[in-house]
């Protein structure tokens, strides 16, 4: 057994989908708490989940707010597809890397796990 | 090679469980080896009593494969006791399996 594998999180929902993409930021962290390596990409209008002002349901979490505390669970990147980035205006001092979306086949390619949310 | 599923979404929403279930048998039918059944966020719901688990009940009766309900989300669900052949347990459980599989794979 290999005590460490890459898992990568990926998130598609849009605000107010669904609670899915809280459920995956739970998986994410999750697996950075029990020592393994890994990276959240939020993938197509996902990325709106970062948009400034974004209002949460009042009994969930906020999306953004919670991906901001990642690396407090040693998650080591988030990935962000460039597919819709320029839309948003997203909420300042967030570390994401932007991914164009024909290279996201590399990402995935390099990681052990995929999850998707 | 060895398999571990998760899945997120509820039998009453989509047909994610029944898809990973057949998926399950087909696993087995061609020579993998099951691992593992998460049953995360709204998919904890098939633990309650109205749903029908005879199909992941034999799952079960022949091979190791563990079926475990996501603690917090069983609770969300009132969920207090597992069905027969199922487990509650944290996502830890979830992790632990993936260092096991070779593949985990995700429905919903």
């Amino acid at each position: 057994m290999v005590n460490q594998k890459h898992w990568l999180i990926i998130l598609s929902q849009p605000p107010y989908a669904s609670a899915r993409v809280l459920a995956g930021l739970d998986a994410a962290m999750a697996a950075g708490v029990f020592g393994q390596r890994v990276s959240v990409l939020l993938r197509g209008t996902a990325v709106f989940q970062l948009q400034q002002g974004q209002h949460n349901h009042p009994t969930d979490r906020h999306v953004a707010k919670t991906l901001a505390s990642m690396p407090l669970y040693d998650v080591e990147s988030i990935y962000i597809d460039t597919t819709y980035w320029q839309q948003v205006n997203a909420i300042p001092d967030l570390d994401v890397m932007p991914i164009a979306p024909n290279r996201v086949g590399d990402l995935i390619a390099r990681a052990d796990h995929v999850l998707s949310f | 090679m060895k398999f571990s599923l998760v899945i997120v979404t509820s039998p009453d929403e989509s047909r994610a469980c029944s898809r990973a279930l057949h998926f399950a048998v087909a696993l087995r039918a061609a020579g993998h080896e099951l691992i593992q059944v998460f049953f995360y966020a709204r998919s904890a719901s098939l633990g309650l009593p109205h749903h029908d688990h005879l199909g992941w009940q034999g799952l079960t009766q022949d091979t190791a494969a563990e079926l475990i309900l996501c603690s917090a989300s069983a609770e969300h669900f009132g969920i207090e006791s597992a069905p027969k052949s199922f487990t509650i347990a944290g996502l830890g459980a979830m992790i632990e399996a993936g260092l096991y599989a070779d593949r985990v794979v995700t429905f919903g």
